[in-house]
């Protein structure tokens, strides 16, 4: 969808998902950096960053429900949208080695979306 | 114990429980122990009506219930009024523990092993001596430096070592009175307020009510459970009950009061998050969990009955998979859910706010009103697809985008919020049938009595045609993502114009069966783990042990004379048992301690257990039979028969519990996380380990913040049911509490200048509501260091909806969540309160 459309309906606009998708990359790379006691509110701004961008591919998705690019897209984020919950609500320890794995296919979403 | 042992128990403590007025049908065994001669005891911050049909009653602050429990393990420690004969067979007493282990006397307030960075425990130092003892919980896994392989220095190779002359340091008794050696009558009325002389009169009727002629038993509800130290605090009363030897006997335990209609249900056949029907282990995307044999391997503990998981969980794989489920493909296990991580209600409501929700099904429950922080519930709600909600009358939850309070204040407008809410209408209980368990794992079945009205439709039906749906949408798919829809089984008869599904063959399946010829199995000790049976939830096998008979159904009570056990009221989870644990009710010689107090014993002429209830024992297992260490045994081989404690690793009563756990082996007084008062114990203020979402929206308050100086409380009414609806919209319980109130003191009312009825607002960092003041001397002023703190307390079951209405108490309350259950608090906060109203944008709403 484009800039203008999203834009005019409210919605993000593609260069505000690509800064998002950006952002929640730059908050799972200062959390591995940090490895803080207890992944605090901060990391919200990346779970909700990548939420919305979770919904542009949905968008997407529903108006092109043949593409195998989307649906594989989908539940990439999807994938990493578990994890990055996981890591911030955690059941016991912070699941590190997962979020390592996840922030490489995160990086590949991102590059995607700027690619787009 | 049953609900109705009550009635033989010599002295009750009603504690985390204004009983009388919450659960007034069990109150009434309540009231025929007292009428035998029984001592009731009522601790409480208020004085209710359960406080005034007590013998005793002990006000104390809300949020320091281990200080007094822990007050009262030192008062039987100090004075030697322990029932030892029981303490030393039964419980790890005399256990010797890790020497690195520290106490929390010595660290500050912590236990060893704690590390900062995470916030967490390391267990190793709290193990016995020499092994390592594993859980049966999966998320509580013990973290030692033993490795992440599940390889445990298991306890069949020997006993825990033992110091029964209870000399030795680091023996479990002598841990626990260097634990709570400060926790003196003097400190119990420093921290709680509770008058010594009455604390002392709590500690002499429990004690003098124990030993082989007398047992006395503790009832508790949320008011211990909605706390950030909630399980510490059960675990309180389980080490008196367990020094005075009050468990597994007539008229002894802990009986948590599990009131509403299925709630002990809800938790065995679960809504619970991270655990399998009947407590079974919910497999953890981030453990060793990957395929069955390595669940199995890990989860499975090595002696004890827990050992018999395999066997369980094969056999709710057959129920879920049926015959899809092999051996070849591990019972269809990688198709089953796996935890990524902590999905209770609170982390839930926060992930809602951050829109990683789509949608959410809401039955039976109203979290704008029942659920703690409600504008965030709110928030979160207005950030959802879709909500649907099934109730049968309109709910808060249902129109918070029309009448919530992030509308009536302006910061949302309806049309803005774009969750699409489903409201669809449901059954009542004389509309379905269904069983339910509460208090006593007591199942109970009901039939229907009446077809539901109109659109109404029953949860069972509700589910069961959704999952009929899904599974026809899903069917042409190949997505290997879809597969566990399409081996679900899922096929039940349906009845009757509406297309009901049948109860009771829901029942059937889970009590189990036999796969190749589909009978009914009678008792769990039939399951197997090779496949070729099936049942829905272990526990509950013997239910419906055969065709036609449904166990649940049964109203058959003892007759005058009978034995007391009403084996033929419905079935009590496991095998029709009443009391749990009831080995312990006889000696080590099998001889029931006393014969006014008998239960079970061993009948030698026959070889086998025998009593006035299911033995609770392997049934053919002598008393003086020893394990033979030298063949390594596992399972229940290596507990001899004087192990009652069947579901612990050694069979022992844990007063110490090394593993499973995550905020320490001991009860430690910890202040709540919004205290008026610097925790007078140890600098550690509050439990370090409780979980904590501080952000915005949900801010905390800090220590002795001058800004909410008042100790609050919540708490329910007879007349209106939790969320409130189902009675709020009944005219006839409407009227009986017409309205909201909040409940202070006089003394806090002459210093704030507030009347009886005056309008008041109360406050804290999430919010504000406002209410009418009832003054009352039912509440009063605690002393707590030298310095006077304030007790108030609200009903939190009002809402905008229905005829009684008022603002919603859960406004003020902060999403903090107990460690090991992730529970809320509920029962201890600080807040602010003032005489006035509220300014309303639009002026006055909400019936007022």
């Amino acid at each position: 969808m484009g800039s203008e459309k999203s834009a005019a309906r409210g919605l993000p606009t593609r260069e505000e998902l690509s800064e998002a998708g950006r952002r929640a990359l730059a908050a799972v790379d200062q959390v591995l950096h940090d490895r803080p006691n207890k992944i605090g509110h901060d990391f919200s701004e990346a779970v909700i960053g990548l939420s919305k961008l979770r919904e542009q591919v949905i968008a997407e998705r529903r108006a092109d429900p043949t593409s195998e690019t989307l649906l594989h897209r989908l539940g990439r984020l999807n994938s990493v949208l578990s994890v990055l919950v996981g890591a911030h609500y955690p059941l016991g320890d912070v699941p590190w080695d997962c979020l390592e794995k996840t922030r490489g296919i995160l990086a590949e979403i991102v590059a995607e979306e700027v690619e787009s | 114990m049953s609900l109705w042992d009550l009635a033989l128990s010599d002295c009750i403590v009603v504690m985390g429980s204004n009983m009388a007025e919450n659960h007034p049908i069990a109150f009434r065994f309540v009231v025929e122990a007292k009428t035998r001669g029984a001592t009731v005891i009522h601790v409480d911050p208020r004085f209710t009506r359960t406080s005034a049909l007590a013998d005793i009653h002990a006000p104390i602050r809300s949020g320091s219930d281990i200080v007094f429990l822990g007050g009262i393990i030192h008062y039987i420690l100090e004075n030697d009024l322990w029932f030892r004969d029981f303490a030393m067979a039964y419980t790890n007493i005399a256990h010797i523990i890790d020497d690195r282990y520290t106490d929390p006397e010595r660290n500050n307030g912590f236990f060893s092993g704690f590390d900062p960075k995470n916030a967490s425990y390391k267990q190793d130092s709290w193990q016995y001596r020499g092994e390592t003892v594993q859980p049966s919980i999966a998320e509580h896994h013990v973290h030692t430096t033993e490795g992440t392989e599940g390889e445990v220095a298991a306890t069949s190779t020997r006993p825990p070592e033992e110091d029964p002359t209870l000399q030795h340091p680091n023996c479990v008794y002598q841990i626990m009175r260097r634990h709570y050696a400060r926790y003196t009558p003097e400190m119990v009325e420093r921290v709680t307020g509770c008058p010594r002389e009455t604390f002392l009169r709590v500690c002499k009727a429990l004690t003098a009510n124990s030993g082989r002629e007398r047992t006395g038993a503790f009832c508790y509800a949320v008011g211990w459970t909605h706390h950030s130290t909630g399980v510490q605090i059960i675990r309180a009363a389980s080490i008196i009950q367990g020094l005075l030897g009050n468990i597994g006997r007539p008229g002894g335990g802990v009986l948590a009061l599990r009131g509403h209609c299925s709630i002990q249900g809800s938790t065995d056949i679960p809504t619970l998050y991270n655990m399998l029907p009947t407590y079974l282990p919910q497999p953890n995307a981030f453990s060793p969990h990957h395929n069955l044999k390595e669940f199995l391997k890990i989860e499975t503990v090595p002696t004890g009955w827990w050992h018999n998981l395999p066997k369980y969980m094969i056999s709710l794989l057959k129920a879920w998979y049926g015959a899809n489920a092999q051996a070849a493909n591990e019972y269809c296990y990688a198709y089953l859910p796996k935890l990524t991580g902590d999905h209770s209600q609170l982390p839930m409501t926060l992930a809602m706010v951050d829109g990683v929700m789509k949608g959410q099904f809401i039955l039976g429950q109203n979290p704008v009103v029942g659920a703690v922080n409600s504008d965030l519930v709110e928030r979160g709600l207005s950030k959802l697809d879709w909500l649907v909600v099934r109730d049968f009358a309109i709910t808060e939850t249902a129109n918070f985008w029309q009448k919530g309070r992030l509308v009536q204040r302006g910061e949302l407008q309806p049309a803005d919020i774009g969750t699409e809410v489903f409201f669809l209408p449901s059954s009542m209980a004389a509309e379905k049938d269904g069983s339910m368990t509460n208090t006593s794992r007591l199942v109970q079945w009901h039939d229907k009595v009446v077809e539901p009205p109109g659109d109404n439709r029953s949860e069972t039906w509700f589910i069961y045609h959704l999952g009929r749906r899904l599974k026809e949408l899903y069917a042409g798919s190949k997505e290997p993502k879809d597969e566990p829809i399409h081996v679900l089984t899922w096929e039940y008869p349906l009845r009757g114009p509406n297309q009901e599904p049948d109860a009771e063959a829901i029942l059937r399946e889970i009590n189990g069966y036999t796969v190749a010829d589909r009978k009914q199995i009678s008792s769990y000790q039939e399951l197997k783990d090779d496949g070729s049976t099936a049942c829905g939830g272990w526990m509950y096998c013997g239910v419906y042990p055969k065709d036609g008979h449904n166990q649940a159904r049964s109203r058959r009570p003892d007759s005058p004379g009978g034995n007391g056990a009403h084996a033929g009221w419905a079935y009590a989870w496991p095998s029709n048992r009443r009391t749990l644990y009831n080995r312990a009710s006889a000696d080590l010689d099998g001889r029931p301690w006393s014969e006014r107090k008998k239960l079970v014993w061993w009948d030698a002429a026959k070889s086998e257990w025998a009593g006035n209830d299911v033995p609770d024992f392997v049934k053919t297992k002598p008393p003086h039979m020893r394990p033979d260490w030298s063949k390594h045994p596992t399972g229940m081989e290596a507990l001899g028969g004087n192990d009652p404690f069947i579901m612990e690793p050694d069979g022992k009563c844990m007063l110490f519990v090394p593993s499973g756990l995550k905020d320490g082996p001991l009860p430690t007084h910890y202040e709540p996380i919004e205290s008026p008062v610097k925790n007078p114990l140890y600098d550690q203020q509050s439990n370090p380990t409780a979980k904590l979402w501080e952000r915005p929206g949900n801010e905390y308050h800090r220590q002795g913040d001058p800004a909410y100086p008042y100790a609050f409380s919540t708490y329910r009414l007879t007349e209106l049911h939790c969320g409130g609806v189902t009675t709020r919209v009944m005219p006839h319980t409407a009227e009986l509490q017409p309205e909201a109130f909040v409940e202070l003191s006089p003394e806090l009312a002459e210093e704030l200048g507030i009347r009886h009825l005056d309008w008041t607002v109360l406050s804290t960092a999430r919010g504000d509501i406002e209410v009418k003041a009832m003054v009352t001397s039912r509440l009063r002023p605690f002393l707590i260091e030298g310095k006077t703190v304030h007790q108030i307390g609200m009903p939190w079951v009002f809402g905008w909806e229905g005829y009684a209405r008022g603002d919603i108490a859960n406004v003020l309350l902060p999403i903090v969540g107990d460690p090991n259950t992730s529970i809320h608090t509920t029962k201890a906060i600080t807040c602010n309160i003032r005489k006035g109203r509220l300014e309303r944008p639009g002026g006055r709403s909400h019936g007022q």
